[in-house]
């Protein structure tokens, strides 16, 4: 099932992106990457991960006024999800932990928060096995 | 742009509810104290810019197919 989530500020550097959808990449449920497609421009799309699924104590302080502007209620309302650069050349990817996608199941909504903590870098990169 | 010119522990209101105090100037460097609340988001300029670039930078579509299969790489945890 594929749902539409409104982003009312787009992401940055994609402001007037508002309605993206997520979908799997490919048939294998095992693929923790899913693809982040924009309804309003399709040739603009992300690949996407929870940070949790490869990076361990991904330990992140939102602000309540951010999950207010997305309508989350609850905690189990929140998905947070990382914007990943796929490096072929290099087999690496770099994840953006500093600047997460989070996500209100409740409302549909989501939006791109840069987090205040010099833990978490913008382009964190992971070796891929051979 | 307003520009404007303050000695340190001089400060200045923008809007309804938000005070910049100049703090302090010395070495070539400006301390700020930024009094606002908490729904304003206050961000050094270079962050952002670095967030918007690794965005555009991060952009697939349907050309970069090729790339995927370094996803399956990973296996879930």
């Amino acid at each position: 099932m594929e749902y539409v989530y409104t982003f009312e500020e787009g992401l940055y550097g994609f402001e007037d992106l508002k309605k993206f959808i997520f979908t799997s990449l490919d048939e294998d449920s095992e693929n923790i990457f899913r693809h982040m497609v924009s309804k309003d421009n399709p040739d603009v799309g992300f690949i996407v991960v929870p940070p949790h699924e490869i990076y361990d104590n991904y330990d992140i302080d939102i602000d309540d006024f951010e999950l207010k502007k997305i309508e989350v209620l609850k905690p189990e309302d929140i998905i947070v999800l990382s914007i990943v650069l796929l490096s072929k050349s290099e087999n690496k990817i770099y994840v953006n932990l500093k600047s997460p996608i989070i996500l209100s199941v409740n409302s549909k909504k989501g939006k791109q928060i840069i987090l205040d903590d010099n833990r978490y870098e913008a382009r964190y990169a992971i070796d891929l096995p051979n | 742009m307003l520009i404007i010119t303050r000695k340190s522990e001089e400060s200045f209101l923008i809007g309804e509810n938000i005070e910049i105090n100049i703090l302090e100037i010395s070495n070539g460097k400006v301390r700020i104290g930024i009094d606002a609340p908490k729904n304003v988001k206050i961000l050094r300029k270079e962050i952002v810019e670095e967030i918007k670039q690794t965005n555009v930078d991060a952009v697939v579509n349907k050309d970069s197919i090729d790339i995927l299969g370094l996803t399956k790489k990973i296996i879930k945890k």
